[in-house]
């Protein structure tokens, strides 16, 4: 009986111990990844299993650190997605994920490569292409290539409509921030997430105000012949009545070459 | 053949009253029950991870069966000398080799269809009750293809535990030998696949000979795994199909006979 | 005809890398129809390592076996024969009846048969009410009962008994005697084991002595004393 008894006495105080530990380690969510082909032959016939366990750690990862991004964490998404991609390299959402998420965190080349390897995979989705079309014109400033992605998915099977039109207008050198307009808010409808859909509304509302102020500088360029040295000349020509906030804190300004950028570069 | 069919049943009856076996079907088959729901939690497309998670465990209760309860079962009987009461009989050591198959076989595939039914109905539950933005495409009829593949991997698997039981003096030392082969072949694909990326210009050209020759000796069960092809509805070769039956066929075949060959001169003290 | 033949038989088996026991060294005897025939010996000598090459459990490493002129590896060999092994061990998920059913399956019965003689022989063997049970709530009485039923299934000619009197209680021991007494009258050919003289001298027709696997002797039991006293004793110094 006295031996029960001390049992469950040595058990109350590992509980008690147990509350009161810290993990000192590493947050688990950047702990190191395994290489691919190592994950691959580990997991063996359970591959495809393995890779949504890494996409839901990415995906809990992105939502934990939403303001404290560095660039040690935005590199640790990268790799994971791209290990989720190579053990199932059917997954879609995987590829939407890396298509969505990734080039805003600044890493818009790993992101290409995680795409283009859904290109061999799953040939037949039209959003692959896209992606990989908005973004050559958004981050990368190459509307010959992007065009030719948004071709290529133009012509895949449950592609939206305004897809060629878009490519066309890639051809001449198009507005850059009502497309990504577009590519937001038709997101936006495929979007169940709260969070993540929280945070696209967010960027939203970043490129409307962007837009707004690009559209005061074209009517500004029309009326006076060139850009102003700065955006606080529209309010004095009264262009516009203020500048709008930036949602992200930043402040918008006008840069060298005549784009409208935020100070808090939209992250 | 009454012979062979009596050991099967023996066989059977034996396997399905082991504790462990019961343990392993009834918990199987609540994480297919709840498989749906562990999918819901997840983050990503819901019926593919429930896919993946009923997929996924019905192969470990196939594994479980047919490497860890064969090799125990055979060893068993070899050990306690419950052997000695079978083989004393007008009877040929290969119908005790294929006897003890037939009902390991029978054995799995209870297992299996209990589990698989199981899953089937979570995953049409789940189908049916949750509200897609687009509605996603289950390949049913895939799901049948992949479990009868299921199957004769899992009989080709009993083969292997069956063949160094036949010669291995303990269960540890089958178990572990099946298993490793279990874990070499499963992967004989993906390594394969590595070895001609970019990563296979670095590994020395008598590792890759050396793999070569371990690809065709050793049986390829990546080819009887039609997980991926199910969860992502991807295409399927008729012919492609009939030749990895005809392959697994084969090679189970060609085990049973290589095993009641080694085990016809084996001494039973 | 001579129902068991053993001819210049030798067995060694190996011990590690290096060494190796002869169990069997250069058996030769046959056993007739219709006799008793005691093999007898102490513990370690090759009686067991005799039987089970007759069964075709092992293999000799030279000279030839054989059941009614039939090599023991040959299956067909133990058609006409019942075995009763020493300690014997059941598959104790099976009842007593499914596990008579299984042997008689085993020897090729029909099923009519199997259901005319299951239940007669756990009748004669003392154990019918306890045929539905598992056999592992048999005592070790009650599984050598049913392992000497099973022996007797098939009707066989020839009966192979390793050490069954040994581990029984006096009146489990008086019981087989008597079935083997029973069993000689029905003209059955018994070839038993024992480690006990004995057991050998009062039932069996001719005996064998079998020492550190050497034949010593093969006659009529009442002479066998002398050189078993004389033996053993070359054993213990």
């Amino acid at each position: 009986m006295y031996r029960l008894i001390l049992g469950i006495f040595c058990l109350l105080i590992s509980i008690v111990t147990h509350t009161g530990i810290k993990w000192e380690l590493e947050s688990w969510t950047t702990s190191p990844l395994p290489r691919p082909e190592s994950a691959l032959v580990l997991s063996g016939e359970f591959a495809p299993l393995t890779s949504d366990f890494f996409l839901v750690k990415a995906a809990i990862f992105y939502n934990d650190i939403i303001n404290q991004k560095s660039s040690k964490d935005s590199l640790w998404l990268s790799k994971a997605l791209y290990l989720a991609s190579y053990l199932d390299p059917y997954y879609f959402e995987v590829y939407w994920m890396g298509g969505v998420v990734l080039p805003w965190e600044g890493r818009f080349k790993e992101a290409e490569i995680i795409l283009k390897r859904g290109l061999d995979y799953i040939p037949k989705n039209w959003q692959i292409p896209f992606y990989l079309g908005f973004i050559n014109f958004y981050f990368k400033h190459d509307n010959k290539t992007a065009a030719r992605y948004f071709f290529e998915a133009s012509k895949l099977p449950n592609s939206p409509p305004y897809l060629p039109l878009l490519a066309s207008r890639l051809a001449i050198k198009g507005n850059e921030t009502r497309t990504a307009i577009y590519f937001l808010q038709k997101e936006l409808q495929e979007i169940k997430d709260k969070s993540l859909k929280e945070k696209l509304l967010k960027r939203l509302s970043a490129l409307k105000a962007i837009l707004y102020l690009e559209e005061a500088l074209e009517k500004y360029k029309y009326k006076y012949g060139g850009l102003p040295n700065q955006l606080g000349e529209l309010i004095k020509k009264q262009i516009i009545h203020h500048i709008p906030s930036d949602p992200y804190g930043g402040k918008f300004y006008l840069t060298k070459s005549g784009r409208v950028w935020t100070t808090s570069n939209l992250r | 053949m009454r012979k062979l069919m009596s050991i099967a049943r023996v066989t059977f009856k034996e396997g399905i009253r082991e504790r462990v076996f019961l343990g392993v079907l009834i918990f199987s088959a609540l994480i297919l029950l709840s498989s749906g729901f562990v999918a819901d939690l997840s983050i990503g497309n819901i019926l593919k991870v429930t896919q993946d998670i009923g997929l996924s465990g019905l192969s470990f209760l196939g594994l479980f069966i047919a490497i860890f309860l064969s090799t125990s079962l055979i060893a068993k009987d070899i050990d306690k000398k419950t052997i000695y009461l079978v083989v004393s009989k007008p009877i040929a050591r290969w119908q005790y080799i294929l006897g003890k198959f037939l009902g390991l076989s029978a054995l799995t595939s209870f297992a299996l269809v209990i589990d698989f039914l199981v899953f089937m109905i979570s995953l049409f539950y789940f189908y049916k009750t949750t509200t897609f933005i687009h509605t996603p495409h289950i390949a049913w009829v895939k799901h049948l293809l992949a479990f009868f593949f299921l199957n004769i991997k899992m009989f080709l698997l009993i083969a292997i535990a069956i063949f160094f039981s036949s010669f291995c003096s303990s269960s540890l030392i089958s178990f572990f030998f099946s298993f490793m082969i279990y874990l070499v072949s499963a992967n004989l694909q993906n390594v394969k696949i590595i070895l001609s990326s970019n990563i296979g210009e670095n590994i020395s050209p008598n590792l890759k000979a050396i793999f070569n020759i371990a690809y065709y000796l050793l049986p390829n069960l990546s080819l009887l795994d039609l997980k991926q092809a199910t969860v992502h509805n991807l295409p399927l070769k008729g012919s492609n199909l009939m030749l990895i039956l005809i392959y697994a066929l084969s090679y189970t075949i060609a085990l049973l006979l290589i095993s009641s060959f080694i085990f016809s001169k084996r001494e039973l003290n | 005809m001579a129902v068991i033949v053993l001819k210049e038989v030798f067995k060694t088996y190996k011990k590690g890398l290096r060494q190796s026991i002869e169990a069997v060294k250069d058996l030769n005897f046959t056993v007739e129809k219709k006799e008793i025939f005691g093999f007898v010996g102490p513990n370690g000598a090759g009686k067991s390592t005799t039987i089970k090459i007759l069964m075709g459990l092992l293999f000799p490493d030279k000279g030839e076996a054989r059941l009614f002129d039939i090599r023991c590896d040959d299956p067909v060999a133990r058609k006409n024969v019942g075995f009763v092994p020493e300690q014997p061990v059941l598959y104790d998920h099976l009842t007593g009846e499914e596990f008579l059913c299984f042997a008689a399956e085993l020897y090729g019965l029909s099923q009519k048969e199997i259901m005319s003689k299951v239940w007669k022989l756990l009748e004669l063997v003392g154990i019918k009410e306890a045929g539905k049970w598992k056999l592992r709530s048999y005592s070790k009485g009650m599984q050598q009962r049913l392992v000497i039923a099973h022996a007797l299934l098939a009707d066989p000619e020839l009966i192979i008994m390793d050490e069954p009197l040994s581990g029984l209680d006096p009146i489990g021991r008086m019981e087989i005697i008597n079935l083997i007494d029973s069993l000689k009258k029905q003209g059955k050919t018994i070839f038993f084991s024992s480690h006990i003289l004995h057991d050998v001298e009062t039932i069996c027709d001719r005996v064998a002595l079998l020492i550190r696997g050497e034949l010593k002797f093969i006659g009529k039991p009442q002479n066998i004393e002398e050189t078993f006293r004389r033996e053993l004793q070359k054993c213990v110094s």
